[in-house]
């Protein structure tokens, strides 16, 4: 105890000094970083206060929507804190020197493993507090909280939601690598990501979306039993509905059931950390090994008979490109495969959008000539597209640039130039990105029955978006590189990360804004026969190419100036 | 001080330690050589408590060391080939966290530390922020950390790694002191003039195995030609066996 003291007293230490440094530059960065925080942070705040506000003035629905809607987004930060529990632990508890350093001293394991737990903790959990603060923030200002009822909800309630999650993901991980030394890391991930797959689709199937049908939606006293009959399917074993719950009950000073709910999250947390405690003892220092030791060598006859096989296909697809860059392409593809921290997370994230368009395909969707319906769903979708494509800009090429890492200098000394090595980053994720997001726009749009105009209005936006935010991603990732860093969660969590990822979400909003006004006008204007005229059509577009023109420029020109004059290389 | 009993190291097929049988006395320094690839640092990381054997026992200054790792650890200084550093933390406070892993009193890690710090010409440093320093001051704070709390037995992996020749002279005299007191000295090196130099006894290993164990004069006696040394016998020694008509090319 004593010396797990000692040690997190040191990295305290450590932190608080990477922190609060009272060079200027590192002051500016610390004010920046505060700004944008903050302003993340209120932005938020008042999206949800607006959002609650509005639904609180619906009668009879509207505090039922409210739940569902609190309901809903505690289980999306559920399944992203475990998916970024899990994934950050892979270079905090395992591939990490700070962590074999730690292993080598004369301690218990325990320790290194609690100390890393914590580390691993904070890293994934920070970036949802500026969502998960400002939502509940709002909900209890729209339902006048007093102070009690806050401090019970953060005490109570939050920290521990924040912990199981944390817990179940590193149980994960340490599950993984002791299994490691018995299979091939592949394997086991593949089984995790059926069994999440398994998990959500039977989820989805016991909520039963296929009960929403548009027609009802007409008529309240439906819709309201239609919401009661959602309230009975949900899942009332999993944590986010006892925080849904505890938090309703709050509202209503049911102190009973306030009482219940906040017991079961935190008799759940104390039982999953004396398993965590437990597990770590048995596999953690044995699963580290496993990932020290990975240097498995293939049997000499196995790399002949590959290199004899890969003779037989000597046809390269990247000849079209010049030498040096094809040489970065193919080094970037090795390393995104051979690396499971990050194909585990898009393979996870691609199995996520499979099921939102089977879904999708099983809604019942008939628009029954009711237009005003089909912009509705189609911009909906076209948000939500926006809102994945952000997502994976965000974690996958905002840190492209500073994955190059403490290797930087092998491009840095060679005829590679910087701008070379920026285009070439640019070119592999648009082209990836475009690809991804086409498909995704037309599945969807087939699944919901669209209409050829809505296909090519929604085709030819995404292609947009796709340039927009490979440019912010790119861009950003730029300007913030941080080489030291070798984490991609790290690095897509960092300030620049968050800061990427507030600008990309206000981008895509205001895309969808600026192309969905004048299709929603003219569909009013052929149901109504509300006034349209064609200089809307033509104020959009122009709107819209301003709005690209910065997006696209602006992040490329910044980022490219940015990198070209590092000297820290 | 250092027992190594039938050590054996699978990395799936490879075989990187094989049956290895050693005896490092008390107040020795042993010079374990060999090529790249040949073992030593995957024998080192077993002896530190970062890897374990697939076979074989390993006791520290009689602690066996699968049994008693926490105890045998507090035995050792030991210093890796790429060692950690927290960046935001000195030198000095660096020490002070080590000494207090190793159960040392305050007093006792600020007498000591003032000694190496200033042993190792480190004091104008020693309470600037790591991030600052250059290859070879991590070294050497790696290296007091690993002196700090006076090991009964001191591990090196690489130890002129990043050094300067004056501090590589500083370290070379203080290791051959730390013998003289008593304590067992294990250093891994590529650099042959420091195994001649300084140890007691040499090892080469390669490819997994023990293949000569001496002192210098012991090894020298293995010379096929009077004018071969110590380089010449480790290259015929660990040279690879290639294919004749690789050879004959």
């Amino acid at each position: 105890m004593k010396a797990l003291a000692l040690i997190l007293r040191y990295k305290i230490r450590n932190s608080r000094r990477g922190f609060f440094v009272p060079r200027l530059e590192n002051l500016l960065r610390v004010v920046v970083n505060l700004s944008v925080g903050l302003l993340l942070f209120a932005g938020a705040y008042w999206f949800f206060h607006y959002i609650f506000n509005y639904l609180g003035g619906l009668h009879e629905i509207g505090s039922l929507l409210m739940d569902k809607v609190v309901s809903l987004a505690m289980l999306t930060f559920f399944m992203m804190l475990i998916l970024s529990n899990l994934v950050i632990s892979f270079s905090t508890l395992f591939k990490s020197k700070e962590t074999e350093f730690l292993l080598s001293l004369p301690t218990p394991h325990l320790n290194t493993f609690i100390a890393r737990f914590l580390d691993n903790s904070v890293y994934s959990t920070w970036a949802f507090l500026f969502l998960a603060l400002p939502l509940l923030a709002s909900y209890g200002e729209v339902h006048q909280f007093r102070w009690w009822q806050y401090l019970t909800l953060f005490s109570l309630g939050l920290i521990p939601f924040v912990l199981i999650p944390a817990a179940l993901g590193v149980g994960f991980s340490l599950l993984l690598f002791y299994l490691r030394r018995f299979t091939k890391p592949i394997n086991i991930i593949l089984a995790l990501v059926a069994l999440v797959a398994l998990a959500m689709w039977l989820y989805l199937q016991a909520n039963n979306p296929r009960s929403l049908t548009l027609s009802s939606l007409e008529d309240f006293r439906i819709l309201n039993s239609y919401l009661s009959n959602l309230k009975a399917v949900s899942f009332s074993y999993l944590p986010h509905v006892w925080f849904s719950e505890g938090l309703k009950a709050l509202t209503l000073k049911d102190f009973r059931s306030v009482s219940v709910h906040l017991l079961a999250l935190a008799t759940t947390t104390v039982f999953l950390f004396r398993m965590l405690f437990l597990l770590s003892e048995k596999v953690y220092f044995k699963g580290w090994l496993a990932s020290e030791e990975k240097g498995t060598a293939k049997k000499a006859k196995e790399r002949v008979w590959r290199r004899r096989l890969g003779s037989l296909f000597r046809f390269d697809p990247l000849f079209w490109l010049p030498p040096d860059t094809r040489a970065l392409v193919v080094k970037d593809m090795k390393l995104f495969v051979r690396e499971p921290s990050q194909w585990a997370q898009f393979t996870i994230l691609l199995i996520l959008l499979v099921l939102y368009l089977v879904n999708l395909g099983q809604l019942p969707l008939t628009f029954g000539g009711q237009q005003l319906w089909e912009t509705v769903i189609t911009f909906a979708n076209f948000a939500f597209c926006g809102f994945i494509l952000a997502t994976l800009a965000v974690r996958f090429v905002f840190p492209s640039i500073s994955m190059e890492g403490a290797n930087i200098w092998s491009i840095g000394s060679s005829p590679l130039s910087l701008r070379r090595l920026f285009w070439g980053k640019f070119g592999i994720s648009f082209v990836i990105f475009v690809v991804l997001a086409e498909i995704l726009a037309y599945c969807s749009n087939r699944m919901l029955y669209l209409s050829g105009l809505m296909m090519v209005l929604t085709g030819v936006g995404i292609f947009l978006m796709s340039l927009g935010l490979t440019s912010l991603a790119t861009g950003c990732g730029a300007i913030f590189a941080n080489f030291s860093e070798r984490n991609p969660g790290k690095i897509a969590s960092s300030s620049g990360g968050m800061l990427t990822a507030v600008l990309s979400l206000f981008y895509v909003a205001l895309m969808v804004f600026i192309v969905a006004l004048p299709v929603h006008r003219y569909t009013l204007h052929l149901s109504s026969g509300l006034d349209f005229s064609p200089l809307q059509v033509v104020q959009a577009l122009i709107m819209m190419l301003a709005l690209n023109l910065v997006a696209i420029f602006l992040p490329l020109k910044l980022g490219l100036s940015s990198l070209e004059k590092r000297s820290d290389f | 001080m250092i027992t190594i009993r039938n050590l054996t190291k699978k990395f799936g097929e490879k075989l990187a330690v094989d049956h290895l049988n050693l005896e490092v006395t008390r107040g020795e320094f042993f010079g374990f050589l060999g090529p790249n690839g040949a073992g030593k640092t995957t024998t080192i990381r077993m002896l530190v408590g970062l890897s374990q054997p697939t076979q074989g026992e390993m006791e520290i200054a009689g602690i066996d060391l699968k049994k008693e790792p926490v105890k045998a650890k507090l035995k050792i200084g030991y210093v890796p080939d790429s060692p950690y550093l927290y960046d935001k933390l000195s030198a000095r406070e660096f020490l002070k966290f080590i000494g207090g892993l190793y159960h040392m009193q305050r007093r006792e890690i600020e007498r000591e530390a003032d000694f190496l710090l200033d042993y190792f010409e480190m004091t104008s440093w020693c309470d600037q922020k790591a991030e600052g320093y250059s290859h070879g001051m991590r070294q050497k704070t790696v290296v007091t950390a690993a002196l700090l709390h006076n090991p009964e037995v001191i591990i090196i992996d690489e130890p002129l790694t990043g050094l300067d020749p004056h501090s590589g002279r500083l370290l070379k005299n203080i290791l051959k002191e730390r013998t003289k007191s008593g304590t067992t000295v294990f250093v891994s090196t590529h650099i042959l003039g420091i195994a001649e130099e300084l140890s007691d006894r040499i090892g080469i290993l390669n490819e997994g195995r023990l293949i000569a164990c001496g002192t210098v004069r012991e090894l020298m006696g293995m010379a096929v030609a009077q004018e071969e040394n110590l380089e010449g016998l480790f290259l015929r020694l660990t040279r690879p066996q290639r294919p004749e008509s690789v050879l004959s090319t």
